[in-house]
């Protein structure tokens, strides 16, 4: 009798782990990506901060029927820019430009889920030069944007100056990962950027 | 201000007070791309899912089994 009501207990406590481990485990993979972010470095050179209103809200690519949420995301702890936390908004580089303003906003976006299931930016592919998209301000401006290109590149050797940094106009591009997966790195081996234009 | 605003305004100001979104008044560093797909980890997800599916139900089972046999 003693030993079957530990048989039950022991299969009990297992059962709750499983049930445990099960739940957390497909949370993460359909709706969590965590990532840990640090302090973004500053270079120390003074610049004019962006009215609040001007921050981005929502993202629309009408050609791909996405209409997201933006977060807001900084570094994590190997420098790179932070992932949105979820799968279904994108990201938009707090540490760099506003969009709408001279410089380079960045906005990033999941290919897929841990369980291979479409992310935000699965079909970002499919942009080609003259497609517009629009971002929303807090303050409820639309902007439009207008694709000039879509490059490809080995994730170790994009041209990040260029993604980040280009400042000769009002700029927003859109970067999501595609290519193999590299099991030892746990990313994809290439990463898209699409560069477009503030629309005059 | 329609309602909208009103939240998002809020929503903002609430971010602001918590540090999350601060109003950057020095440039950044260049940081590298971000890492935004886990579809590779689709077969480790997969049987772990199945693993603890498994135990889970078999355990329900069992749990069951004695306490209508209690």
């Amino acid at each position: 009798m003693q030993q079957s009501r530990t048989t039950t207990v022991v299969i009990g406590i297992i059962t709750i782990a499983a049930i445990v481990t099960f739940g957390a485990t497909l949370a993460r993979a359909l709706w969590y990506s965590p990532d840990t972010e640090v302090d973004i470095p500053s270079t120390g050179q003074a610049i004019t901060p962006a009215s609040p209103e001007a921050y981005p809200a929502r993202l629309e690519i009408p050609s791909l029927d996405i209409d997201a949420a933006v977060q807001y995301v900084g570094i994590n702890a190997k420098g790179n820019m932070a992932n949105p936390s979820n799968f279904t908004d994108v990201g938009w580089y707090k540490g760099g430009t506003v969009p709408g303003s001279v410089g380079s906003a960045v906005m990033a976006g999941h290919l897929d889920n841990a369980l291979a299931l479409d992310g935000v930016f699965k079909r970002l592919k499919e942009l080609k030069a003259g497609d517009s998209m629009y971002v929303t301000t807090v303050g409820g401006e639309k902007l439009r944007f207008v694709v000039q290109e879509a490059s490809v590149y080995n994730y170790l050797q994009a041209p990040v100056e260029r993604i980040f940094k280009r400042a000769d106009r009002a700029r927003l591009n859109l970067i999501t990962c595609e290519g193999e997966w590299i099991k030892s790195d746990k990313t994809y081996d290439e990463r898209r950027v699409v560069y477009a234009v503030l629309a005059s | 201000m329609t309602p909208r605003k009103l939240i998002s305004a809020a929503a903002l100001s609430l971010l602001f007070a918590a540090g999350a979104v601060s109003a950057q008044t020095t440039s950044t560093t260049t940081p590298g791309t971000p890492n935004t797909g886990l579809g590779g980890d689709f077969a480790q997800n997969a049987i772990v899912l199945a693993t603890t599916g498994a135990v889970a139900i078999a355990g329900i089972a069992y749990l069951a089994r004695r306490t209508r046999s209690v």
